[in-house]
Formats: C-alpha cells, structure tokens, sequence
C-alpha cells in the first residue's frame, strides 16, 4: 500500500452489511456459535458469516476463512475455516 | 538509540499489563453492589460542580479537599475489611501515567516560565504588533501553533503549559478575548495529542487496539483533518465576534512600546524541544535541553539575570551571607524574607496542588475499577446498547466521552476504556485502526474539555502564576475553567466527526478489509 493509500483508506461511506465474493479469502474475528449445528460465526458489521467447520471454544480468536457463498439481499454467507491466526487480543 | 514511542510504548505496554491485573485481581465490594464504587469519584464531580460551577470557587485545593472527603466517604461503603480499599488508593497513585502527567507539568512550568523571564511574551507582542495579527486573528494563529507544537513534542499537557503563560498574556494584551484564547490552546493541544505518534494516548490506543503506531496515525488524519480546518474557520469567525478586556490604554501601549523583538530568540529554545523530541529522545531531555538554551540565551544576551531564572534570598543574619554574596544566583535579603525564588521555582510551584489533586483522582477512579463499576457500566452498554454496528460505534464514542469525564488524566482513561472497545468493536469485526480512532479522538478530546479534566485545570493552573508576573494582568483576567469548554473547537468538532462517522458509516472499516501491521507486544 502506497502512502497515500495509506492516509486515503476509508476515506468515504461504508455500508453497515458489507458484501463479499465467493473464494475470497478473508481474517475475522470469532464473534460467536450460533443454529442448529452450533457453526461459528463472525459478525462483519450486521453482516454474518457462518463457518460451519470452525474449531469450538475460539470465540475471541482470529481466524482466516474462506467464504463459499454470500446472500447479498440476506447479508448472510457460508465460509469455512482455514487456520487461526491469533488467539484473540490480549487487553 | 530508543526512540521516544519505544519508550513510551515500553512503558504503557506495563502500564496497560498492570491494568489488566488489577481487571482480573481481587475485587472490593460495596453495600450497594458495584455501582456503589462510582461513590468517590461521583462524590467528588458533585463537589466540583458545587464549588467551581455554582459557588464560582476556583481554587484548586479545595478540590482536593473535596477528593479527600469523597475517598473517606466512600469507605464507609465498603463490605469486610477496609484494607484492601485504602491499599487500592495507594496502588490508583502510583500509576505511571500519573507521573507521566506530573512530568510533563514540572518541567514544561520550568522551561515557559524561564522563556517568560527572558521576555518571550515581549517578543510575541512585538511579533503580533509587527505582522498586524491583530485581536481577530490572534486565537486561530495560537491555535496553529499550538497544534504544531504539541505534535512535535507529543504533550498536550505541556503545550497547555507553556502556551498559557507565553501566548495567552500576549493575546490578551492586545485584545483578544482570554476565554476564546485559551479555548485555541486547548484546541491545539487536542489536536497534537490526537495526531502525534509520540504522544502517550497514540500509543494506548495503537497497542490496546492491536494496531500498529505508524498505520494508526496515518489513518486518523482525515478525521483530524476535517476536525481542524472546522475549528480554524470556527476561531476566525468567533475572534471576530468577540471581544477582550480593556486593559486600559496607557498600560497597553506602553507594554507594547516597550516590548522587543530579541526576546523571540527563544523561538530557537522552543525548536531545540521539538527537534530533540522527534529524533527520537525522551520528553525529559528534550524540554531539559530546551530549558538550557533558554537560560545560555538569557544570560548571554542579557534578557534575563541568573537571579531570574534561580535564586537564593539568603538572610543578610546568615553567618555565610558575606561570603556568597558575590555569586550570581545569590540575594542578600531581610531575615523575614528568606526564601527560593526564580523561573525554575515558581514554574515547578505552580502545579503542586494540582499534582496532588490529579494523584487522588486516579486512586478514586482505580476504586471503581476494582469496586467492578466500570465493568457494570460497560458491560450494561454492551448487552442493551450496542445491538447494531452503527449502535456498537456509538457506543464507543459516547462510553470514551463517560469514562474520560470520570479520570482526569486522559491517558488514565484511555487505559481504563480500552479493553471494552477493544470487546465492543471485535463483536462487530470493527479494523483495529478504526478502534484506535475512536478511542485516542474521544479520549484527547474530552480531555481538555470538561472543566475538571487535567489538561483545563493545568492550563488553570498555569494561568493562576500571570497576576504575580505583570503588573496589567489582574485576576479578572484568569479564565474560570467552567467557562472554556464550548469554546474548545477542535476537540468538539473531533467528537462531532466521531459521532457522525459512527452514525453514518464515514470511515468504518472491517477487520476484513485489512490487516494492521501488529505492534510487538511487551
């Protein structure tokens, strides 16, 4: 990222459900499990992923995934899990 | 060579480990339940609106009066042994960013009032007199530089310092209106604070927020941006609408025909603070190294005496007086009349009260977080409040403004707020330079705001030394601190910006949007 990019980003509007593409590869925080088949889920803004293969017990963790589908009228979309990359903040 | 921030940072990443233990430790409990913790501090807001609101009292140790009677009265809500609460006190004292604080104050008193004695607030005059910046444009110039100075330097605390008892004289001397004029010092003081890398409250909110200092600072400019191109047109406008004291014309004219321009010799002093502060050397010896230069330009060009800036009124009855008569920083004087005096001494004096009051306060409020007040509070606006993700960030921006109206010293408040925005915006999946935005805007804006928090009450206390320094200046002149808060611009049009950025989305980002470039923990 240039400097510039790095003093523009964000700069403008963002939606409060934000979108995301089939095969993007993402890092979120665990926010929470939730359903039926208790699946982890991450709340993005008031949009939520679930990720139905998430380990248990990680709530708080960031975790990469990978997102396999996305409702785009819901603000809903299926992901599955790859790695965790922390254990959560520590403050 | 460590830098400032790796200092700093060093030093808060303990700070913030010990805040942390104290979260987790032993808790006191209250007849009352926790919300009884709030007792003390709340106590003690009463009693200050009581006695500088209503009563009109600005008198600093009066205060702490009030804070001791607030800390008694609060024990006796206590359930069990009373140990633990009067050892709470001593460990809410003992935080190092109340020293921080405390530092900052001693020795930016030490090097403004030495800058005063060498008549840097002539030179001002003369500049001001020269340039045309007349009564109307005085504020928004102060306010730039200010800005500038507490950005180089990384203390809002200090620039405070230094501006009210060298800016503000000066300003008000030529007619600009003193309640606007220290509106403009604070304001800059918010904005240095808010955007400086080396300043305390960046680090806090970087480190507390996972982010890293550098990413943090560069993403926190177009909020400080538009905040301060607002309060510079802001300080135009109300500089031309309002108006100064009269001073009286002969005093006026003959401070301004007697004022010279050598004494702006020590806008070098100022840039050696600043220029050793940004490679990279700790605030101590940078205002050390300015406090010297100050004193080498003094003596050497005659604008001062070595008496002015230290002295010794040795009692003519002393068996040595005699004999140490002869040396620079020594005045023989009456036997009643013994005593210290000069720019170092009554540049440190001025804040005593002020000190022991801020120690007292960050032990109240360590009450609270122990007594588990702030968890209730936080955790009331975490369940109820903060449904929604433009809810959540509100939330933020609103819990900041509450916890920094409760601690006086912003960085303390920062400490005690962080980890619920750190939980509150994770929830969310809220990016960490976002977070840190909303804490470090909030926390260095308030912080000069209510007429209780430490950077109004140094600014005050600064002020209270000016009567004894020229004969024009009387006590009229000297701002109460319940009268400054709607005119610190910046600060409010920062809080403003947050408020509408997390209403309407202006800024946001996710965690998914990109990764910060975590800072190594401690």
């Amino acid at each position: 990222m240039s400097v510039l990019q790095k003093y523009l980003k964000g700069f403008g509007l963002r939606s409060s459900t934000p979108s995301f593409d089939s095969g993007q590869e993402v890092s979120v925080f665990l926010t929470g499990y939730g359903g039926s088949d208790g699946a982890g889920l991450a709340r993005v803004g008031d949009t939520t992923l679930r990720i139905p293969d998430a380990p248990v017990g990680k709530e708080g963790a960031r975790v990469r995934i990978r997102v396999e589908s996305f409702d785009d009228s819901k603000h809903v979309g299926e992901a599955t899990y790859l790695e965790t990359v922390s254990e959560g903040s520590a403050f | 060579m460590t830098t400032v921030a790796d200092d700093n940072s060093g030093e808060v990443a303990e700070e913030l480990v010990e805040a942390a233990q104290a979260r987790a430790d032993s808790k006191i409990s209250f007849y009352g339940g926790k919300w009884a913790s709030t007792i003390p501090i709340g106590t003690f807001i009463l009693w200050a609106i009581v006695q500088s609101g209503i009563l009109r009292i600005g008198d600093t140790t009066g205060l702490i009066a009030g804070m001791l009677v607030s800390l008694i009265f609060g024990m006796f809500f206590v359930k069990g042994d009373w140990k633990t609460y009067a050892n709470t006190i001593f460990e809410g004292m003992t935080q190092r960013v109340a020293a921080t604080a405390i530092v900052a104050w001693l020795w930016a008193g030490m090097f403004a009032n030495t800058l005063q004695a060498g008549g840097f607030v002539g030179g001002l005059v003369w500049a001001a007199d020269a340039l045309s910046v007349g009564p109307t444009l005085f504020p928004v110039v102060t306010f730039l530089l200010a800005g500038l100075l507490a950005t180089g330097i990384g203390t809002g605390y200090g620039t405070t310092v230094a501006f009210t008892a060298l800016f503000f004289p000066a300003g008000v001397l030529i007619g600009t209106n003193p309640v606007l004029l220290f509106g403009a010092i604070l304001s800059g003081a918010v904005f240095g604070d808010n955007l400086a890398p080396v300043s305390d409250t960046t680090i806090v909110s970087a480190v507390t927020q996972d982010s890293d200092i550098g990413g943090v600072v560069a993403s926190r400019f177009k909020y400080a941006g538009v905040a301060a191109v607002l309060a510079i047109v802001a300080y135009v406008i109300a500089g031309s609408s309002m108006t100064g004291i009269d001073i009286g014309q002969e005093a006026q004219q003959l401070f301004i025909s007697s004022s010279e321009p050598l004494g702006l010799v020590h806008i070098v002093s100022i840039l050696v603070v600043i220029g050793t502060a940004v490679s990279g050397r700790h605030i101590i010896e940078a205002i050390s190294w300015g406090l010297l230069t100050s004193i080498v330009f003094n003596v050497t060009l005659g604008l001062a005496p070595v008496s002015d800036v230290l002295v010794f009124n040795v009692p003519r009855t002393a068996s040595v007086a005699d004999s140490v008569a002869f040396l620079p920083f020594v005045n023989l004087v009456d036997a009643g009349n013994a005593s210290v005096g000069g720019s170092i001494y009554t540049g440190a004096q001025g804040f005593f009260p002020l000190i022991v009051l801020v120690l007292l306060i960050v032990a109240g409020s360590q009450i609270m977080i122990r007594g588990g007040g702030f968890e209730a509070i936080q955790n009331l606006l975490l369940s109820k409040v903060a449904t929604s993700v433009r809810r959540a960030e509100t939330t933020m921006v609103l819990g900041t403004a509450f916890v920094n109206s409760m601690i006086t010293i912003n960085t303390a408040a920062e400490i005690a707020i962080a980890p619920y925005i750190a939980r509150i915006g994770q929830q969310f999946n809220i990016n960490g330079y976002r977070r840190a935005n909303i804490l470090d805007a909030n926390t260095s804006a308030l912080g000069y705001i209510f007429p209780w928090a430490g950077g109004v009450l140094v600014g005050y206390a600064a002020m209270q030394g000016l009567p004894g320094q020229y004969e024009w200046f009387t006590q009229s002149m000297v701002v109460n601190p319940i009268t400054v808060w709607p005119f610190v611009f910046h600060g409010w049009f920062l809080f403003g910006v947050f408020i509408l950025s997390a209403l309407t989305g202006f800024g946001l980002e996710y965690t998914s949007d990109r990764e910060s470039e975590e800072v190594t923990r401690v």
